[in-house]
């Protein structure tokens, strides 16, 4: 029973984290790195609650997360493809821009309630043992996002569109001379990813860390560009590192009672953690292909930010 | 579809790539496009698919003109198999085989999609394993593969630039075999090929550009020396420079592994080479012949090739710091965009010291820039500099104990004025107490300088021998592949 | 790029062409927030500069900024991402704090020996990252988020658990410095050392970078780290410097932060400075005197918060979101050439106005 609960609560809070992972995973496959994610998650998040407060409706709520996040991502891709601006340099910018605009503009909605995400009932469904409370006494969201996973891993690898969008991403030379109209695909998947990462906004405001403070959704942007990385950009992989996150989330909050100080510094020994054992991975496999979209590994290296 | 290019002229800067081209390319032929590196065939080539735009002329196509890259959006019109092959190194052979293709919508049936490409390959006695990775083939497999891709998709124009290098001589026939095959279904081939006698076997016809002009269209099989004469042409004999031979004492051997010897070496592959300080040492070769390779090998490790190392004065192996290296790529591997001349020198001369004398560095930095004649001064940019005085620049900085002076394609880029001032310079200033070794596919450029010439031919050496021995005159047919192995 | 080949009528031209639009941006910006813009731009300047209490609070928040621009024009001259600044800030104060908390704390020589343990943590942790680039390629940023986090903890960790508040164990911080550990100023409150110390780094950078062989070194590696064995250069092995250069300079300044405008080690000790760095180290194109000026108005921006926030309900987050607008603005034009265009447009339309002119005089 314990750990059932246990299981179904890591599953519901770690929703957020999985959508925003999928959608920085189908950015990186096209070539765009986003790196505005710890601001446009956070004004998503506010946006996102701050419109169902007022409309007294959680869809719009969503949608209006969506929208902020594709838009935040499409104005990367933009400067990116069209002004040839620096990803890198672009994404920081907007990062700092959307964390303080998110607080700003998120003050008059600090710690009051609004509405909350519907459940389903799957009736007859919920009787089944373990997988009866952990998947179907969630709420659509919560499925959603499960379902998403399983969805973009089959867009990515099954389907002649998704090798399309990884071809951009793995060498858009080649893909430029198969006729592959670059610049609008990788405009497009980048929107996409956004609308990913704009719901997992919501997500936290809406669901797993209910309503708004300051800095509400503080470092999970940064967290989540990790993640990717450490899912060798596969959204099953990194779906998992996002459920890891979530379950040392879980035990730090159990532990509290227990180790005040502990529980204080173990929500930040995730993070470490994974970079340690990406780097660890990476040293080791890295003639074994781990693979790195060469877009990105030309932004980072030899990085000249002078403008 | 017949293929016809009406006055493409492309010009870069100083340098007319393109120069009024105007041939036509029958439909259903092996057409070859032949010529010396830098002769414009891989600049006519892009025009073609669509990469590069042309200043003038248009490409007509079955009777209708070509509005530039209307041609390649219209997928699988056009198939390119570039030297390094243009596939997903981390893909697949199944998904780097459709990637970009569009052509099934969904594609949840893997058993069906690999049948019909295991299928597809056999027909033309390739076996593939849809499974493996890209990355674990040999780049010969991956050509291979591209073609098979090229053809699975019923490609109408397929571009083969040097299609058979890095191959082994059975992948070889395949490809050639394949590419029969190809045109027998209505395709149209154009072959971009250094090799001679493969072509004369393997194509109909062959069109020679010189110097980015027409210079000939002629139907194989034909006699190889007239496609030599007409590739090849004699550059204005201007007054011969000949070496004033400041012969050392000094000697300098150099050890070559067997890396770069095959079974068509022939008979004195494994002599070290002899040399003296002051002698000029040519590595012959055909663009993408393996010659760059050497001469970065010369300098130092590389992970794909094993070191080459020389020695002076018997036993002592050459030092990286007496080693001066001028590559090809002069602002990507040899300049600092940001940095100023002055600072090049600081660089250069001060790195394991903290403090610079400024006014002791530019005192000795103008000299250098004097002795050779390098156009500008101490606070200019090297992208200021033109070509040639980026490849003086270059020279002019050459660490203080160099025994060595290493070239990758020293004239690359340059006109004819500047190259035969950089080899002035090269001739007075600096050859008297070092070993000079440039590599290059100018013949011209190699039969005027060179003492001493190192042939390569398809990635491997196929002789070395002093440039006055009768082997030294006929460097050309050894580079072509023309002389097989005795 | 360009810059070097205008003539000084153009370059002028275009400065002052940027500083019109972004004084444009921050009146348009500040008028949505109040209905007269100026007022609250005189505000600014009096919550900064409005008494010796308040100006010596805006110098001392000036120090860091103007000490993580330094550390970052040390990165990104060699052509580095150092997004761990905030880590290297954190771990300086964390040195700092150990020593002033120790024995050595009760003497004199405490802010010395300090600052030297800030200077000493925060190489240490640049090194690192330094370290973790050059042997896996791609990690830069994330390596240097990862530290970040590290550090985070670890502050967290260090004062709810071992260096704790008698009591109380509390976020808000440690227990104050004994006063022989705080960094000295001057008369009522003038932090002279270490405006000092922000001086001569600056020059002593600012010489580094310009004339020595090691900062043209770096200049070079930023350029084109491909070219660096032809010289004899192992580009690692200076990337890796800059890095350990930078984290000592960021070191130092979150060792200031902990004994100068602190006095104790709190959770939040790096005070986003660190990536406000990034900021306007990307905006002055790396120049040093711009950083300086840059950090020295930004700095009166957020010390004038709190008189903002009372005067006009300004939310704390707003000179924050104003400088981002203003570095995103600045960035964009200066990529974009928009100002140099501008002061050839300009210059082009009054060469054609005075030749207009005097062929009407004649």
């Amino acid at each position: 029973m314990m750990l059932e609960n246990s299981v179904a609560t890591i599953i519901s809070l770690s929703c957020p984290l999985i959508l925003m992972v999928i959608g920085e995973t189908i950015s990186e496959r096209v070539g765009v790195i986003n790196l505005s994610m710890e601001g446009s998650v956070m004004l998503a998040a506010m946006l996102g609650f701050a419109v169902s407060v007022m409309t007294g409706s959680v869809l719009l709520g969503f949608i209006c997360a969506l929208l902020c996040g594709s838009t935040i991502s499409a104005i990367i891709a933009l400067f990116d493809v069209k002004f040839g601006m620096n990803q890198i340099v672009v994404g920081f910018i907007l990062s700092m821009i959307c964390i303080n605009l998110s607080n700003f503009l998120g003050q008059s909605y600090v710690n009051i309630p609004g509405p909350r995400i519907p459940s389903i009932n799957f009736g007859i469904m919920n009787e089944i043992p373990f997988l009866g409370k952990i998947i179907f006494s969630q709420n659509i969201l919560v499925i959603f996002s499960f379902l998403s996973i399983f969805i973009s891993w089959f867009f990515l690898f099954r389907t002649s569109a998704g090798l399309l969008l990884r071809s951009i991403g793995e060498n858009p030379e080649a893909a430029k001379i198969r006729g592959v109209n670059v610049n609008f695909y990788r405009f497009l998947y980048v929107t996409v990813g956004g609308a990913f990462i704009g719901l997992g906004g919501a997500a936290f405001s809406l669901h797993a860390k209910y309503g708004w403070s300051d800095s509400h959704t503080a470092n999970f942007g940064w967290i989540a560009l990790a993640i990717v990385i450490f899912g060798g950009w596969n959204p099953v992989r990194a779906s998992i590192g996002a459920l890891a996150f979530g379950a040392l989330q879980i035990i730090a909050m159990r532990l509290q009672d227990v180790f005040i100080e502990l529980a204080q510094v173990l929500p930040l020994i995730p993070f470490p953690t994974m970079i340690i054992m990406l780097i660890l991975f990476n040293r080791i496999g890295s003639s074994s292909g781990n693979w790195i979209p060469s877009t990105i590994k030309n932004s980072i290296i030899g990085l000249q930010p002078s403008a | 579809m017949s293929i016809e290019f009406s006055g493409i002229t492309k010009i870069y800067g100083d340098v007319t790539a393109n120069d009024d081209i105007s041939f036509i390319i029958e439909s259903g032929t092996i057409h070859a496009i032949l010529g010396e590196n830098g002769a414009g065939k891989t600049t006519l080539i892009k025009i073609l698919t669509g990469q590069l735009e042309a200043d003038s002329g248009k490409i007509i196509i079955d009777g209708d003109e070509i509005k530039n890259n209307a041609f390649l959006t219209k997928r699988n019109r056009v198939g390119v198999l570039g030297q390094d092959p243009l596939d997903f190194k981390n893909f697949t052979v199944r998904e780097s085989f459709f990637a970009g293709l569009g052509k099934d919508k969904y594609w949840i049936n893997n058993k069906n999609t690999d049948a019909s490409i295991i299928n597809h390959a056999s027909n033309y006695g390739f076996v593939i394993n849809p499974e493996t990775k890209i990355s674990d083939l040999s780049i010969g497999k991956r050509q291979e593969l591209e073609f098979l891709r090229l053809l699975y998709n019923e490609t109408q124009i397929i571009v083969l630039d040097e299609p058979t290098s890095g191959l082994t001589d059975d992948q070889k026939m395949s490809i050639n075999l394949a590419t029969k095959e190809a045109v027998k279904n209505g395709a149209t081939v154009i072959i971009v090929s250094h090799k001679l006698m493969e072509v004369i076997e393997n194509c109909d016809r062959a069109t020679i550009l010189k110097s980015g002009k027409f210079a000939g269209t002629f139907d194989m099989p034909c006699d190889p020396n007239l496609l030599t004469k007409a590739m090849f042409q004699n550059l204005s004999r201007g007054p011969q420079v000949k070496s004033k031979h400041h012969l050392n004492n000094e000697n300098i051997r150099i050890d070559i592994p067997d890396y770069f010897f095959t079974k068509n070496t022939h008979k004195n592959h494994n002599e070290p080479i002899n040399l003296q300080k002051g002698s000029i040492v040519a590595i012959a070769g055909l663009q993408g012949s393996g010659t760059e390779e050497f001469i970065r090998s010369c300098f130092e490790e590389s992970n794909n090739y094993p070191k080459i190392k020389l020695f002076q004065k018997k036993t002592r192996e050459i030092q990286k710091f007496q080693k001066a290296y001028v590559p090809s790529d002069r602002i990507e591997k040899g300049l600092f965009k940001d940095v100023t001349i002055l600072e090049h020198f600081a660089i250069l001369y001060y790195k394991n010291k903290p403090f610079v004398n400024w006014k002791s560095l530019s005192k000795k930095a103008e000299k250098h820039l004097t002795k050779l004649r390098v156009k500008g001064n101490l606070n200019n940019y090297p992208t200021d500099l033109s070509g040639g005085n980026q490849q003086r620049l270059m020279l002019s900085m050459l660490p203080n104990q160099s025994s060595l002076l290493l070239l990758e394609d020293p004239t690359r880029g340059l006109d004819i004025q500047s190259a035969l001032d950089l080899w002035n310079i090269i001739m007075e200033r600096v050859q008297t107490d070092i070993l000079v070794v440039f590599n290059s596919s100018d013949t011209d450029e190699i039969e005027k300088y060179a003492d001493y010439i190192v042939c390569f031919y398809d990635g491997k050496i196929r002789c070395h021998h002093p440039q006055s021995s009768n082997d030294g005159k006929n460097f050309i047919n050894h580079i072509s592949g023309l002389i097989e192995s005795k | 790029m360009i810059e070097r080949k205008n003539s000084t009528i153009i370059r002028f031209l275009s400065y002052l062409i940027t500083l019109i639009i972004i004084l444009t941006i921050v009146v348009v910006f500040l008028s949505m927030l109040n209905d007269n813009p100026f007022n609250v731009i005189i505000s600014i300047g009096e919550g900064a500069f409005g008494s010796f209490a308040r100006t010596y609070r805006t110098l001392l928040i000036f120090v860091p900024i103007a000490l993580s621009c330094a550390a970052l024009s040390v990165t990104f001259r060699s052509g580095m991402w150092n997004i761990g600044i905030e880590g290297q800030i954190i771990l300086g104060a964390i040195g700092a704090s150990m020593i002033a908390r120790s024995i050595i704390g009760e003497s004199q020589l405490s802010p010395l020996v300090s600052l030297s343990a800030g200077v000493l943590f925060g190489a240490i942790w640049g090194l690192i990252s330094g370290i973790l680039r050059t042997t896996s390629n791609v990690h830069e940023i994330f390596a240097g988020l990862g530290l970040n986090f590290v550090g985070a903890g670890l502050v967290i960790y260090l004062i709810i658990g071992p260096w704790k508040r008698i009591g109380v164990a509390s976020t808000s911080g440690t227990d104050i410095f004994p006063q022989t550990a705080w960094l000295p100023d001057i008369g009522n409150g003038l932090p002279l050392p270490a405006l000092l110390i922000v001086g001569v780094l600056y020059l002593f950078l600012y010489g580094m970078l310009r004339w020595s062989v090691f900062g043209t070194i770096l200049k070079a590696m930023g350029s084109n780290p491909y070219a660096a064995p032809r010289y004899y250069i192992n580009a690692d092995k200076y990337i890796i410097y800059s890095f350990g250069l930078a984290g000592a300079i960021a070191g130092l300044a979150g060792g200031i932060q902990a004994i100068s405008f602190y006095h104790k080690l709190v959770p939040s000790i790096s005070g986003g400075f660190g990536f406000l760095g990034i900021l306007i180290v990307l905006a002055s194109s790396q120049k040093l005197h711009t950083s300086l000026i840059v950090s020295f108005l930004f700095s009166g921006m957020i010390s004038a918060g709190p008189l903002l926030q009372i005067e006009y309900d300004i939310h704390s987050s707003v000179p924050w979101l104003l400088q981002a607008f203003v570095i995103a603005a600045w960035v964009f034009i200066s990529y974009s050439s928009l100002h140099i265009k501008s002061a050839y447009f300009i210059r082009g339309l009054t060469n054609k106005f005075t030749t207009n002119l005097l062929g009407l005089i004649k």
